[in-house]
Parts: structure tokens; C-alpha cells; sequence
């Protein structure tokens, strides 16, 4: 065991950052050789240690567990092998690792485990687990027998266990097949403590290399566990060892033999309940069934801790959350909608009797009842009971039992008697996990915050507004403490020099950023100080980029702000958080920071405080007792994460915001994050706060992954772990485990507070009157025309359908199909989204296969080539190289060039006619209109040329200059404003509203931008001023668009992208609503809706959903019904059978004649 | 109500940069969108119309400038394409117009119509007759009618 040292080195660094520090910990460390040069230096500040590292042995460090008598066989014949009473070596077949690559080979399986010794199942008679012993002198004696060595290998080769065999019964005269009896004594390994991790840093490494984790990867690490797990119950089962301290869920597990697979779950929906409430861990009932000790667990809770967050389980919802989950029958890892509302249905502020509490004095509006409710919950989560253990829990590190025992855990005695007074006389094991520790593993809740998830437009913007000012700023001393006072040498072992240093070490706050992570951060000696070896791996749940092990920056490591709140928005919303937060704040009581942009600059400045500012009227307002809130966006959140990582080997320069620890951050639309693998979720995981809030109407928006993601960014445990929640709550979900929904209500109750905007207060009122919603779907016919055109894209896409489907191929072209379906229902809004121009009979050609259909962009280069070989126009070619140029960017141009000879106004959007000349797009067309109406020939009002055909028309589009995009003018066909039947439908609606109600405010919704510009056409031309925001518009125009919609006098349209749209946007000034096309995924519709049916709006709100009959529309509008929307995107989704079905059967219902 | 911008630089830019024989406009900014000016137009040397200052009265419709405008002379004026009432034959003013033309085109359409009458396509047919039958005679009475009626006040 003593050739391993350089392994055991780093893993029990990184077992040492674990919360509680025992002084077992610190004899396993202390010993290892790599260390002892340190410890010498140590030696002249604590000599103690020095003493104990001294008398160490190595073979200490193997504990004793227990014995084992088992008889094994011969392999020998003769005398003088051996005799009774005799000691003899065990070990493993010395070949392992080559037979077992071979086998592997054999069995043509393929799978070759990543980590060793455990790819394949403990039953595969084929693999090699011998284990043989010898005598002192180094003869092979025999073998152990094969029902032992099934477990007792996989620990060997895992270097968890130790053996040792004493002889019991052995004749002198040896035959080969004898038996001998003998008596194992089984020790654990000291580095079985220290592995704890080590695989599970593998999978997380993975993890954090991008999304490139694997399905197989997953149940690989799951296996092995499950060997680990199954093989150390074994070894505890024959060595009798039995847990002197065990929660009684476990124990009945135990009993009844549960301990593996999916029963788990239950044991941890019980004890996630009980991670709050820590002392019902002994008190529970032992003897009733699963369901009743959930109740009555949760029942004690509720008795235990009034300032926690409980858990209202009557048997009803029990009841239902069984049915939900039974009655399901649709794709395995997706939420649909009663599964979501048993997982919200714990979640409710009713069931939660929460009292309400009045915001802080500095915060000026009034918070309505349910507002404060949350309110008093958001406090308690950020302080309660976990303020205290922040307070006096420092001395709780030396304290090996300030608290209850995680529930997980189970505590054993070791069966030696400890050498030392520094020698542990417990371990700790987690029977679910499988995971060893020396350390004790406490209930200890580090959650502080939680996930606002109250629907849309219940004011969560103001709700945490409230918040900000009930818990200004928090004593981040401690941390700052850790920055400043780590000097590089001493700090590397500050654990392992004993409980002196560790009890005037800070308690750790983060569970996921342990002290070590802070002790690092700024020394940049520190990698000079030891020999060149890598002294820190990162903690696995945190790192991203843990390849390299001897970073410099961590998280946070720069700076404690202690009264400075991080928000965390979409970009289109940052100027909203602003204008509220300053909206409901006390003058001066509040400093908000907007780091976006071209502002951003260095935060550190602008964090310092001008005490003393004179605002516009010249009144001084005094910021002395403000609190900070720094407003950025997801945007500069992933920039500064990848300067982060990109630098993390160099001292902190100009800090970002993963360099400072935070009073508070606080995410919002956090479904943002809910992918775990893109940067937007790593670069949250990443943020370094005292406490975490993350805002989301839709916590969990179609898989339970989701929700992964939430928790991971919260830091609620275990379940930031993704093999864990994997493993305990998709797996048995997609399986359809009831019991998973339970847990998952019971994680959720944890840290989720969900209201509706439908639900009753305890009077029976609702909680949120808003005014009425009336929502209209109003079926369309297409023109003959359209029909035609739709008709034939439908039958091509049908054709090609029925052939993939014919060859089993649907699933594989996903992505194929879903263009054809974009391309439908393209073709339901407008036929020139399809075409190129409308001119109607190329439709029946191949036009449809093109790609960019009308919208096309025209490369500039060939039209001057055209002109250049036609030699007809030297005009032509110089206003097409003018273009090409990019002359034309308006401050090049001399007034008149860029002038409308219509309108004598700049052209806002110039078309090119045939003939080259320039004029407005609305004014040209207007004109071609009035020479229609006239029956007169249409032609260029500068040349007379003619006759021009509207499709012959070219937009000029002065993209925004980039620096990576040169060329900034582009043509692209300028369409007519032909109409589609939702086009007039719209301008019907619109119309009629400017009759009736004089002055309107509109919103107009679409997931196509092509589609924006046809209604923005058609707008032009019935002469309805409209606002436009799309993914493309700026921060700043974005606040214009908004604050004109909002302030205007005038009746405005604010036509919308569905996606740029669907989020936080305040848009209760309109009241009118069409939602042009439909989208897959409802809720994502309701989504947007509810942008104008919030808090703040006051009028009844009407919506139109346009659906064009006997088209895909009301195909998908009857999926949707069927609340099996389709997966979203082509890669979605597990591929188990039931899913599979389930969406080829979506796909026939939309190709159905 | 003000008017569209497009008219103001019309304005605008007759006053700093008139066709040639020099326009004064008389901004008088008619109710309903419509922009009714009087402009007296020099007539063109050389011809019989030379030295006389017409006055012309020209309107706006809404729908300027899609429409086109209405020109009409007020002061009386001997020319086979312009009638008694004051109207004018001139194409652009009628089907030939195009929003791409301005009141400056107009009135530069309009000295070029006085420079070079066009008796084949009459509007006052009598004057038109008499510059087909007698052109001298005609051109005489021109000069004299401009000489009577069309003198700075």
C-alpha cells in the first residue's frame, strides 16, 4: 500500500476539503511521504503533529474491521506449504489486468470499463476475481473460493480493502483441492476513504468538458457504485459489522433487503425531507410501511421547525401524485402537465402557512399579501437557521457532533482499538452511494436561497426587490478574512496541522466551495512553494476546467462584497430591473450598477462608493448606507467566465464577476441555465455567493433536467451531483417509478416556492386578481392561391415523409423532417416565406427546396458582374459598387444621395428599381399601387422605365457594421405587400380596432422574423404606426421600443418575436394580443401571452390565435391539445420505445390526409 | 397640423435655389394639408414673353406627391397651351406625372411651355389657330398681353 502514495496524495487532498475535518483525517494525510518534507517545516510551528506523524506506521492506516472465516482450496500438493495458525499473504491473481483484457475481448462486448476492475458484473463467471494467498515464505498456497472473491476482488482491486489470512485449519500434507478453513481479517484501506471521490471527479471532469457526456459513461459510473455498493454490504454483512448509528429508513432498507436500485428513491425523498428538520432522523417511526414514515417524517417536521419550509403532505396528494404518475403514458424523461402539477403541488404558499412580513422601510411600494408571504419564505431560506451555523458554527469543525448526521449516512465503529487519541474510533458509510468517509458527514443544510418560481406576472422582480432590501448585506468577513490571510507555505496544509488552526479556520459557508478553494486563491507563490507538484485539485462539483490542478483564480477568490447583489437577466430586460429596483427603492438607499456593454469598464471602480451624489435637480443624495446591486446579462456573464477560465493560471487583473464572492446573486429567467452543458449553466454553476437565488416562472420547462440544473446552481445536496440525480431521479422517472415525483416534490418543497396566478389565499380569495383573459382561436381559410401553393409544399413533404417512413427512417431524419415542417408552416403565414418573390408559378419547381426561400440574400458582387458583362449602364454599376462598397452607410452620403425622390426623406428602407434608382420601399410601392388602381403601367418615377413587376424590387439592408462582418450592404428581394390570409385577418382585427376603440395598443407575436417584415409591410401600407423587437435589436433600442409603447399616445403595434418576446418583458400597456402562427410547445405561447396579462395590466386582455384550417396549424394546435407537445429541437429526448412512438405518431398525425 | 416634410424642402430649397428667372414664393399654407402658393414666374427671354412677371397659383392636393400638382395662371396670358380661365396643357401636370418630379420641375416645365408654345396640342384653341394661321401676329398679340397684364404691380 505504501507504492501507491503519489494517488493517495491528491485524492486525500481532496477528501480533506470536506466540511467536517476529524483528527483521523489528519493522521491519514500527515503520513503520506509527499508530505513529509511539509510537515518538517510544520514542525517549528506545531510539534505535536510531528510526534504523531512520527510513530506512524504505515500498516496502521489499514483498519480493522472484522473477520471473516471462510474455507478456501488447496492449489498445491505436498508438504510444508503450510500450517495451521500460520499467517499468510492474500492477494489477487497477479495476472488480472492482462486476463482481464483478454476476457473482455472474448466476451466481444467491448466495453472496456474506465475505471478498473469494474466493467463487468460480479456474476460474469468469466472475469477474474481470483484471489490466492501464500505463506511468509512466497508459495502460492490455494485460492479462496469464488462465492467471496466476487466482492472481496472488486475491493482488492480497488484498493478499499485490505486482507489478511490466518490459517485455521490446514492438514501438513497438501493436495491440490484440499480445503483449508481460514480467518480473513479485512481492513479498510486508508485510501478507500480518500477514493470517495476520485470516480466521481472522472464523470464530473467529463461533465464539465461540454456536453459531450455520454449516456454509457452515466451507467458505467452507475455501475460501478453499484458493484462497490453491493460488494461492501457484503463484506459488512460477513465481517458482521453493523452501524452503531443509521437513520431508520436505512435500517428498514436494510430489513428488507432493499438497499439497491430503485427503492433507493425512497429512502432519499425521505431523507431530503429530513436534511431540514435534522432530528427526525432517530425519531421517525421504524415500524410502518414506506409511505406512513414519509408521512409521519414530514409531520415531525412540521412540529420541529417552524422557521423551515415544511412539507404539507395530505394522503390526497399522495393519492394523486400516484395516479399522475400511473396514468401517463407518453415519453419517459418529459413533464407533462399533471406530472408538473404534482411537482409543483407542494410547492404553494398555502400549504405552507407562511406569515406574511413587511418589507424593509427603505423599500417604497406596497407589497400585496401573497408578495409578503414570499417574502418572509425568501428570508427564512437566507437565514433562519442556516444564519446561525453562520454565526457561531466555527468552532462546529472541531466539534465532531454539533448536529444531526446526514441521512444518508451510516455511522460504524472501527473494530481496532485506536492507537492514538487522534486516531478515529468511527467511519461513516453511505450505503446508497457506496462512499466511505473518515469524516463525519453532517445534515447540515448550506442551502441559503432557493428557486422563486411563482408564475408569470406575479411581480417576482419586485418580490426579490423586497428582498434585496430586507437583507442588505451579509458578514462576509470571514471570507475576506480567507483572502487576505493566506499566506502562500502555510496555507497549504492549514487542515492537516490539527484542530488548533482548524478551529480558528472560518466554518464553511458553500458547501461547494470549501475553504481550501479560498486559502488558494490569490497566492501565486503557492506554486513555487512546493516541489512543482500540483497541491490542489478543485473541487469536482465546482470545476469546469479541474484539468488544471494548481489554479490560482478560484471563484469568488478576489474579493468578498458583503453588500453587493449580482442579478443575473436576459439582456432585453436589464433596463426593466433597473427602473424597478430604483422604482421601489428609497433614494439613496440603493446603488444599482447596469455592467453591460460599453459600461462596463472595470467593476472594482465602480463599486466604490461616491458617497454623495447630486441628482438633476440638485438635491444631494446621500449614498452611505446604500447596498449595491450589479445588473448584468447572461451575455458579459459567459464573457467574463470564459476571461475567467482562459486565465485562471494567472493572478486576477482586471476582476470579472466569477472573481468576487457575492452577498447574493440572484438569477433570473433561469431557465436560461436550464441546459447543464451549455456555458450560460457552467458559468452560473460558477458564480461564488453566500446566497443563491434563481427566478423562473417555468422551473422545470419540459424535462426533469432541467431542474438539474437549477439545483446544481443552488448548491442543494447531494442533488447537484449529476450521476445522483440521474441515477435517483431521471433513471426511476423514465422508468416510471411513482415514487420519483414524490421525491422530487419532496427536493422541490425543499427549495421551491411556486404560486399560480389562479391560486386562493387561505380566505379563499385569489391571490392575484388580474383582469380577464379571453383568448380567441380564430380559424382561417387560405385564398385559393395560398391553398395551392401550401397544397404543393405539403405533397413534397408528404412524399418524402411516406418514404422515410417507409424505410424506418423517420426518427434518424428528425432533423429533416422538422425542416419540412418549419417549411408548412412557413408556408400557413405567408407563401413568400417559401418562395422566392411570390412569384406563384415557381412554386411548383424546386424553389421549395431552397433554403432561404424568399428572404434570400443576393450577393451584390454578382448583380455588378451581370451589369459589367451587359455593358449597358454605367449608373447600374456605380450605385452597385457605391453598394458594395458600403458607401452608402448614411454618413457617407451627402443628404440628397440618400434622399427618397419621393418622400425627399432618408430612405429607410431604399429599394433598387431595375433601373437602379433609389427610392423609399413604401413610397415606390405606394405609387405602383395608385398606377395599378389607375389601370396605368407601373415604372421608376425618376426614369419612366417600365413596366417593373413589384418582386423585381430590391431592398437595400445596411446590416449593423460588425467587425467580423465587412460587407454591411446587402440586397435582398423587397417583397410587395401581397397579402396572406393572416396577414388580412390581422389588418382586419387592426382595423376594426382603430374604428372601435380609437387608440390601441397591440402586440404582435411570430416566431418568424420574415413574417415581422411582411406585417411590418402591410402595417406601412394601411398607415399603422408599429415597434418592432426582435433577437436582433440592441439593448438600447430595445428600452426605446419599449418606453415608445408604454409612453405613446398613439394607437401602436409591437410586433414581436415569439423567442425574443417569450421572456421577462413588461408589455401590460398593450391589451390586445394576436399570436400569428403556433408554436409547438404551448406553454411557450402562454408564455408570451402572459408578457401582457401580469400584474400592472389593466384592461381586459384579448387574444387571437390565428390557426389556418386544415393545415398543419390545427394539426399541431390538436397535439398540442393532446399535451404531448413534440420535442422541440431534432436532438431532444431519450430514444426508449414509448417516446419513439409517441412522436412518430405526432408526425402521422401531421402528414394524415 | 404641419405639413409633410417633403413640401416644407420643397419650399425650403426654392427660395435658396430657384430655376433661373427668379421665384418669390408667397408662402400662404392653405388649411387641410394643402400648400397654396403664388408664385409670379418670369417669362423666359427671348421669348414674347420675356420681361413679364406671371403670376401662377399652385395647390397641393393631399395626396401630393402622388398627385400631381394643380398650376393655373392668374395673370392673363396670350398662349395657345394656356386658356382663358389660366389652366395649362402640359403633360407632366396631368399623366405624366411622377412623384419623382417636384414644383420646381413643374415650373421649369412650365418657362420651357412659354419659351416653345405647341399650337398642335391646344388648349385655348382660338389662340392656337391664330399661331398656326398668323405666327407673328400671334407672337405680337403675346407681346402685347404681356406688356398690359403681366407687370410687377
Amino acid at each position: 500500500m505504501t507504492q501507491d502514495t503519489p494517488l493517495f496524495f491528491d485524492s486525500g487532498d481532496e477528501w480533506e476539503e470536506e466540511n467536517n475535518k476529524t483528527e483521523s483525517d489528519l493522521e491519514i494525510v500527515a503520513s503520506t511521504p509527499a508530505k513529509r518534507k511539509h510537515e518538517d517545516k510544520l514542525s517549528r510551528e506545531d510539534t505535536d503533529v510531528v510526534e504523531i506523524t512520527a510513530k506512524t506506521d504505515e500498516t496502521r492506516y489499514n483498519r480493522f474491521i472484522g473477520e471473516i472465516i471462510i474455507s478456501g482450496w488447496s492449489t498445491v500438493n505436498g508438504k510444508g506449504y503450510a500450517r495451521s495458525g500460520e499467517q499468510v499473504l492474500v492477494e489477487r491473481d497477479k495476472n488480472k489486468q492482462a486476463e482481464k483484457t483478454g476476457k473482455n475481448g472474448k466476451n466481444g462486448k467491448g466495453k472496456t470499463s474506465t475505471l478498473k476492475g469494474f466493467a463487468a458484473k460480479s456474476s460474469n463467471k468469466s472475469e477474474n476475481t481470483i484471489i490466492r494467498f501464500r505463506n511468509m515464505r512466497g508459495f502460492e498456497v490455494g485460492r479462496l473460493p469464488s462465492n467471496h472473491t466476487s466482492y472481496l476482488s472488486r475491493l482488492l482491486d480497488k484498493q478499499i480493502i485490505e486482507l489478511t489470512g490466518t490459517l485455521m485449519d490446514c492438514d501438513e500434507t497438501l493436495r491440490s483441492g484440499d480445503t483449508i478453513i481460514l480467518s480473513l481479517q479485512v481492513y479498510l484501506h486508508p485510501k478507500a476513504f480518500a477514493q470517495k471521490n476520485s470516480s466521481k471527479s472522472n464523470s464530473n471532469n467529463t461533465d464539465g468538458q461540454a456536453s459531450k457526456i455520454s449516456q454509457s459513461e452515466e451507467s458505467q459510473q452507475e455501475k460501478e457504485l453499484a458493484g462497490r455498493q453491493e460488494a461492501l454490504m457484503k463484506v459488512f454483512h460477513h465481517t458482521s459489522l453493523s452501524p452503531i448509528e443509521s437513520s431508520s429508513v436505512t435500517q428498514q432498507h436494510r430489513r428488507k433487503g432493499a438497499l439497491n436500485g430503485i427503492s433507493q428513491i425512497d429512502h432519499f425523498k425521505q431523507a431530503a425531507s429530513q436534511i431540514h428538520s435534522v432530528d427526525t432522523v432517530n425519531t421517525a417511526n421504524t415500524d410502518t410501511d414506506t409511505d406512513n414514515t414519509v408521512k409521519n417524517n414530514t409531520k415531525t417536521t412540521h412540529v420541529m421547525d417552524k422557521s423551515v419550509i415544511n412539507i404539507d403532505s395530505s394522503d390526497d396528494e399522495h393519492d394523486q401524485a400516484h395516479d399522475n404518475a400511473h396514468d401517463r403514458s407518453q415519453t419517459p424523461d418529459k413533464v407533462d402537465d399533471e406530472q408538473l402539477r404534482a411537482v409543483y403541488s407542494r410547492a404553494g404558499g398555502t400549504s405552507r402557512n407562511l406569515m406574511p412580513i413587511d418589507a424593509a422601510d427603505s423599500f417604497n411600494l406596497t407589497l400585496r399579501n401573497y408578495q409578503k408571504e414570499a417574502l418572509s419564505w425568501m428570508s427564512s431560506m437566507e437565514s433562519g437557521e442556516s444564519e446561525e451555523i453562520g454565526k457561531n458554527g466555527r468552532s462546529r469543525s472541531c466539534d465532531p457532533h454539533p448536529q444531526a448526521m446526514h441521512p444518508l449516512w451510516e455511522k460504524y465503529r472501527f473494530r481496532d482499538h485506536p492507537q492514538s487519541t487522534t486516531h478515529a474510533e468511527y467511519f461513516y458509510f453511505n450505503p446508497y452511494s457506496s462512499e466511505l468517509s473518515d469524516t463525519f458527514p453532517s445534515a447540515n443544510k448550506t442551502l441559503r436561497g432557493g428557486i422563486q418560481g411563482d408564475e408569470m406576472g406575479m411581480g417576482k422582480t419586485i418580490m426579490i426587490a423586497a428582498l434585496l432590501h430586507h437583507h442588505k448585506n451579509s458578514d462576509l468577513s470571514w471570507h475576506q478574512k480567507q483572502i487576505n490571510t493566506v499566506k502562500p507555505g502555510k496555507q497549504q496544509r492549514i487542515d492537516a496541522v490539527g484542530s488548533k488552526q482548524s478551529k480558528s479556520a472560518p466554518i464553511k459557508i458553500d458547501q461547494s466551495d470549501s475553504d481550501n478553494d479560498y486559502q488558494l486563491s490569490q497566492s501565486q507563490e503557492i506554486r513555487d512553494t512546493e516541489d512543482g507538484k500540483p497541491k490542489k485539485k478543485r473541487k469536482q462539483n465546482t470545476s469546469t476546467s479541474a484539468k488544471n490542478p494548481s489554479q490560482s483564480r478560484q471563484p469568488g477568490g478576489f474579493k468578498a462584497l458583503n453588500d453587493t447583489t449580482l442579478v443575473i437577466v436576459p439582456m432585453s430586460l436589464l433596463g426593466q430591473w433597473r427602473d424597478e429596483i430604483e422604482r421601489c427603492s428609497a433614494k439613496g438607499s440603493v446603488r444599482t450598477i447596469v455592467y453591460y456593454g460599453e459600461n462596463r469598464g472595470n467593476l472594482e471602480n465602480q463599486l466604490r462608493k461616491r458617497t454623495k451624489v447630486e441628482d438633476e435637480n440638485g438635491n444631494v443624495i446621500d449614498y452611505s448606507n446604500c447596498f449595491n446591486v450589479v445588473i448584468t446579462s447572461y451575455g458579459v456573464l459567459i464573457s467574463d467566465y470564459q476571461t475567467f477560465v482562459k486565465s485562471s493560471n494567472e493572478a486576477v487583473t482586471v476582476p470579472t464577476i466569477l472573481d468576487y464572492y457575492w452577498h447574493r446573486v440572484v438569477i433570473d429567467e433561469a431557465h436560461h441555465i436550464k441546459n447543464r452543458s451549455t456555458l450560460n449553466a457552467k458559468a452560473a454553476f460558477e458564480i461564488a455567493a453566500y446566497r443563491r437565488w434563481a427566478l423562473t416562472g417555468t422551473p422545470i420547462v419540459n424535462r426533469l433536467e432541467d431542474l438539474y440544473s437549477l439545483l446544481k446552481f443552488l448548491k442543494v445536496e447531494p442533488w447537484s451531483d449529476f450521476t445522483f440525480f440521474k441515477s435517483f431521479i431521471t433513471a426511476p422517472f423514465a422508468s416510471q417509478d411513482p415514487k420519483a415525483i414524490e421525491l422530487i416534490q419532496v427536493i422541490m418543497s425543499s427549495c421551491l416556492l411556486r404560486r399560480e396566478k389562479n391560486m386562493r389565499d387561505s380566505d379563499g380569495k385569489p391571490i392575484v386578481t388580474l383582469p380577464k383573459k379571453i383568448v380567441n382561436v380564430e380559424k382561417l381559410d387560405f385564398s385559393p392561391e395560398e391553398r395551392q401553393i401550401y397544397n404543393a409544399i405539403f405533397k413534397k413533404a408528404k412524399r418524402k415523409f411516406d418514404a422515410l417512413s417507409h424505410k424506418g427512417m423517420l426518427l434518424k431524419s428528425y432533423s429533416n423532417i422538422f425542416a419540412m415542417l418549419l417549411r408548412l408552416r412557413q408556408a400557413a403565414l405567408h407563401p413568400f416565406l417559401v418562395t422566392s418573390g411570390g412569384n406563384k408559378k415557381d412554386t411548383e419547381s424546386d424553389e421549395v427546396e431552397d433554403d432561404d426561400g424568399g428572404v434570400a440574400g443576393i450577393d451584390i458582387q454578382s448583380m455588378i458582374a451581370k451589369f459589367a458583362a451587359g455593358g449597358d449602364s454605367n449608373y447600374a454599376k456605380q450605385v452597385l459598387s457605391e453598394l458594395a462598397n458600403g458607401v452608402h452607410e448614411q454618413t457617407d452620403m451627402s443628404e440628397e444621395d440618400n434622399e427618397c425622390p419621393i418622400c425627399f426623406e432618408n430612405m429607410s428602407i431604399p429599394v433598387l428599381l431595375p433601373c437602379m434608382h433609389k427610392s423609399c420601399k413604401q413610397c415606390v410601392l405606394g405609387y405602383f399601387d395608385r398606377l395599378e388602381d389607375k389601370g396605368e403601367m407601373t415604372s421608376c418615377p425618376v426614369c419612366r422605365n417600365g413596366p417593373i413587376r413589384t418582386d423585381q424590387l430590391l431592398e437595400v439592408v445596411y446590416g449593423e457594421p460588425t467587425s467580423q462582418n465587412d460587407q454591411v450592404v446587402k440586397l435582398r428581394k423587397a417583397h410587395n405587400f401581397q397579402s396572406s390570409a393572416k396577414l388580412r385577418a390581422l389588418t382586419g382585427h387592426l382595423q376594426r380596432l382603430r374604428e372601435v376603440e380609437g387608440k390601441f395598443k397591440a402586440v404582435v407575436f411570430s416566431q418568424f422574423t420574415a413574417f415581422l417584415d411582411l406585417v411590418g409591410d402591410s402595417l406601412i401600407k394601411d398607415k399603422i404606426h408599429f415597434l418592432r423587437l426582435d433577437g436582433s435589436t440592441s439593448q438600447k433600442n430595445r428600452e426605446i421600443v419599449l418606453n415608445d409603447l408604454d409612453r405613446g399616445d398613439n394607437s401602436v403595434v409591437l410586433l414581436i418575436s415569439l423567442r425574443a418576446g417569450g421572456v421577462g418583458l413588461n408589455l401590460t400597456s398593450a391589451n390586445h394580443v394576436f399570436m400569428m402562427d403556433v408554436w409547438w410547445n404551448e406553454a411557450i405561447e402562454k408564455q408570451a401571452i402572459d408578457r401582457v396579462h401580469r400584474i400592472g395590466q389593466e384592461k381586459d386582455v384579448h387574444v387571437v390565435r390565428f390557426c389556418i384550417q386544415d393545415s398543419i396549424e390545427d394539426r399541431v394546435m390538436h397535439i398540442q391539445k393532446r399535451k404531448t407537445a413534440l420535442v422541440d429541437n431534432a436532438l431532444g429526448g431519450k430514444s426508449s420505445e414509448e417516446n419513439k412512438q409517441e412522436r412518430i405518431a405526432n408526425l402521422n398525425l401531421i402528414f394524415s390526409q | 397640423m404641419s405639413l409633410p416634410k417633403r413640401i416644407l424642402k420643397e419650399a425650403e430649397r426654392l427660395q435658396v435655389d430657384a430655376p433661373e428667372g427668379s421665384y418669390r414664393i408667397l408662402e400662404e399654407y392653405a388649411t387641410e394639408m394643402m400648400f397654396k402658393g403664388l408664385k409670379p414666374a418670369q417669362g423666359p427671354d427671348g421669348s414674347p414673353f420675356e420681361k413679364g412677371i406671371f403670376s401662377l397659383e399652385l395647390w397641393l392636393p393631399s395626396s401630393y406627391p402622388m398627385e400631381p400638382p394643380r398650376v393655373r395662371f392668374l395673370t392673363k396670358i396670350y398662349h395657345p397651351n394656356i386658356d382663358k380661365l389660366g389652366r395649362i396643357c402640359l403633360d407632366i401636370l396631368k399623366d405624366k406625372w411622377s412623384p419623382a418630379l417636384q414644383i420646381r420641375t413643374v415650373l421649369l416645365s412650365i418657362q420651357a411651355l412659354l419659351s416653345a408654345p405647341n399650337p398642335d396640342d391646344p388648349l385655348a384653341n382660338d389662340v392656337a389657330e391664330h399661331y398656326k394661321s398668323d405666327e407673328k401676329a400671334a407672337i405680337q398679340v403675346s407681346k402685347e398681353w404681356t406688356h398690359k397684364f403681366a407687370q410687377p404691380a
